[in-house]
């Protein structure tokens, strides 16, 4: 309400006037225009008479007590209701039902309940959520790192057994329980090959599938042709490597004789060996499914299995073959660097390393050498264990390292990208947890701090 | 102004309270309840002004007591008193927000009520000028009934117990212009309402 003559005289300046609130200026404003407009000085006036008459309102006196008893603190706060006449339920007067010691550890409880439900509901729930929030996000960073380096650990021996479970279903039935103690013996070959492992971690840090790591495990640049040899020709000395009934090709070998970053892929089976060239073995490109490091493997084991097994053979042809196998096995030694070199540019000229293995028929044509007057013939018809038996196992070894190298190419780009984001990922961990820590303490006291101005 | 008598009960006790303040926050449930002797009526007042209701200004002061118990450990200093004033006006709204009922007969049961007659403090004044006070009291609680929660309980604060703008807009979590507002519209539509029945007003007071 405004008067034509001082407009800017309102009720709520008049009030203020009252209680004393206004300032030296506006007093005397206000007294001026009292004195000149009688509407501005009856509003006052008015005002005024109402506010003492306000004032002469008593402050009631409380109807009864209300201090506080323990039983009281003890109950749940309940709402009153406000319209006259309705019967409110007394909560405080159900603990009856039950026995006092059960009420009291009933009342207890929700006593307890109610403070906690209190402590959290006072203050800011949006400082509160940022800090629950912080607190969440850090414990997950802390915990996933060794969830993280537990499943890597494990990758690379799962991947090997899995690898050599793959390949030994591929073969016939009765291979079956042979591949079983091939891989519980590849097992303990690995559990006793530390470097070994050791160079299937490192390789095996970044991928999540166990054929990738099988993969990266079997690329190993430094792994050259003489290892390969001196690996498996020490296997072939152990006759636990043999397994009783087993014939040339279904050797297992022990991961600790082979050269680091090698495992024994494939073991093949008696029906393999009995089989002629008119009933290849499953081609090389089954085992390629696993990857072509498979196949390194299962050439760079050839060498073992061209000692003869526990049993002796049975046919001429077993014999023949036998014996060249024997053959090349000795003779891996005693190649000379520049014959693995100069069979490695041979290999090197086929299109890839399952190009030379064999064929779409499984059958490889494979080049004969003779040495010390023993003819070397490939044994194409066979697996691609047998496949290699015959072979010159220089070309063999050569195959793997030639092999090898193809996927390298690309297994290590992948190996490096994941190895530099893991260090990426391992340099900015700790500062990812420090700087969520000192959120937790922020947005803690930032919530503590709206709880103490409620 | 019938505030001042309890500002002038408690003024030789300031430096003992902060005393019994500090006990209370400690868990001393005693020296709590020293606090509650001291400020129930206070509490009761103002939310009996508020709601316009015994029971429920009843029930309301227990559960602010009891709230302010419970979060005495969150009171950093200052005045205990607007303090607790404060809680008690977020229950009285809080009360008022659940119910979404306005209190407009609320003069009914005081009226009613023989146990409390707060205005009749001069038992020998003359039956005529008593009724007319009477009359006038009456009035006066029922233009109070009349206005919105808000503007009533800074009414009530204000001229009532006779609080400062500051003091009142610490109880109710105000700033000072918005308590300055409400605390006009509220006297000037009291002003409006108390019109309605001049032969009831000074003479000073008729227009």
């Amino acid at each position: 309400m405004t008067t034509s003559s001082y407009p800017e005289i309102t009720d709520e300046l008049l009030s203020a006037y009252i209680d004393g609130a206004v300032s030296d200026a506006e007093r005397d404003l206000i007294e001026k225009a009292v004195r000149e407009d009688a509407t501005v000085a009856w509003r006052l006036d008015s005002l005024r008479h109402t506010v003492n008459l306000l004032r002469t309102l008593p402050v009631l006196q409380a109807p009864r007590s209300f201090v506080l008893t323990a039983e009281q603190l003890a109950q749940p706060v309940h709402t009153p209701a406000l319209v006259p006449g309705v019967v409110v339920a007394d909560q405080r007067a159900a603990p009856d039902a039950h026995p006092p010691r059960i009420a009291q550890q009933t009342t207890r409880r929700k006593s307890l309940l109610e403070r906690w439900r209190g402590f959290w509901q006072t203050g800011s729930p949006v400082w509160r959520n940022a800090m629950a929030a912080s607190m969440a996000t850090l414990l997950v960073l802390m915990i996933a790192p060794t969830f993280l380096s537990l499943g890597r650990h494990s990758e690379p021996t799962a991947a090997s057994v899995a690898l050599v479970r793959e390949n030994a279903t591929r073969q016939e039935a009765p291979i079956a329980s042979e591949a079983h103690d091939s891989v519980s013996l590849i097992e303990q070959g690995e559990s006793s090959a530390p470097k070994a492992t050791a160079s299937i971690e490192t390789a095996a840090m970044q991928p999540d599938s166990g054929e990738e790591s099988v993969m990266m495990a079997t690329v190993m640049p430094e792994t050259t042709a003489p290892e390969i040899a001196e690996a498996a020709v020490a296997t072939f000395a152990t006759e636990d490597a043999f397994p009783e009934g087993a014939t040339v090709g279904e050797a297992p070998v022990a991961a600790s004789n082979l050269a680091p970053g090698l495992s024994v892929a494939r073991i093949a089976s008696p029906m393999e060996r009995e089989g002629d060239p008119l009933n290849p073995m499953p081609p090389v490109e089954a085992s390629a499914e696993t990857g072509l490091g498979v196949t390194a493997i299962e050439e760079a084991s050839a060498p073992l299995m061209a000692v003869p097994a526990a049993a002796p053979p049975t046919t001429a042809s077993e014999e023949i073959i036998a014996g060249e196998e024997a053959v090349t096995a000795t003779s891996l030694l005693d190649l000379s660097s520049e014959e693995m070199a100069t069979t490695a540019a041979n290999v090197e000229e086929s299109p890839s390393g399952d190009a030379v293995l064999a064929d779409s028929d499984g059958i490889v044509p494979a080049p004969e050498r003779t040495q010390d007057g023993i003819t070397v013939q490939a044994v194409g018809a066979q697996a691609v264990g047998a496949q290699a038996i015959g072979q010159d196992t220089a070309t063999h070894a050569d195959d793997v390292q030639s092999t090898a190298m193809a996927p390298t190419a690309q297994t290590s780009s992948e190996v490096v990208t994941r190895a530099v984001a893991a260090v990426q990922v391992k340099q900015w961990l700790p500062w990812l947890q420090l700087v969520l820590a000192g959120a937790v303490v922020l947005f803690g006291l930032l919530w503590q701090r709206s709880r103490q101005r409620t | 102004m019938t505030t001042s008598k309890y500002e002038s009960k408690y003024e030789e006790e300031d430096a003992s309270e902060e005393t019994i303040i500090v006990q209370a926050v400690a868990g001393d449930l005693a020296a709590f309840n020293q606090l509650v002797l001291r400020y129930q009526n206070l509490a009761y007042s103002v939310a009996y002004r508020t709601l316009q209701e015994n029971a429920a200004a009843a029930d309301v002061v227990q559960e602010s007591f009891i709230k302010a118990y419970r979060a005495i450990a969150t009171f950093q200093g200052g005045s205990f008193k607007s303090w607790l004033i404060r809680i008690v006006a977020n229950t009285c709204y809080d009360l008022l927000r659940s119910q979404q009922r306005k209190i407009t007969d609320s003069l009914d049961d005081l009226i009613d009520n023989d146990e409390y007659a707060p205005y009749l403090e001069d038992t020998t004044a003359n039956p005529q000028l008593h009724v007319e006070q009477m009359e006038l009291s009456q009035l006066l609680e029922s233009s109070l009934a009349a206005l919105p929660p808000d503007q009533r309980l800074v009414l009530t604060l204000c001229d009532v117990h006779g609080y400062s703008y500051e003091e009142i807009a610490q109880m109710t979590d105000a700033p000072i212009g918005t308590v300055k507002s409400r605390l006009n519209r509220a006297r000037t539509r009291v002003r409006d309402y108390l019109l309605q029945r001049p032969e009831l007003l000074p003479p000073a007071f008729r227009p």
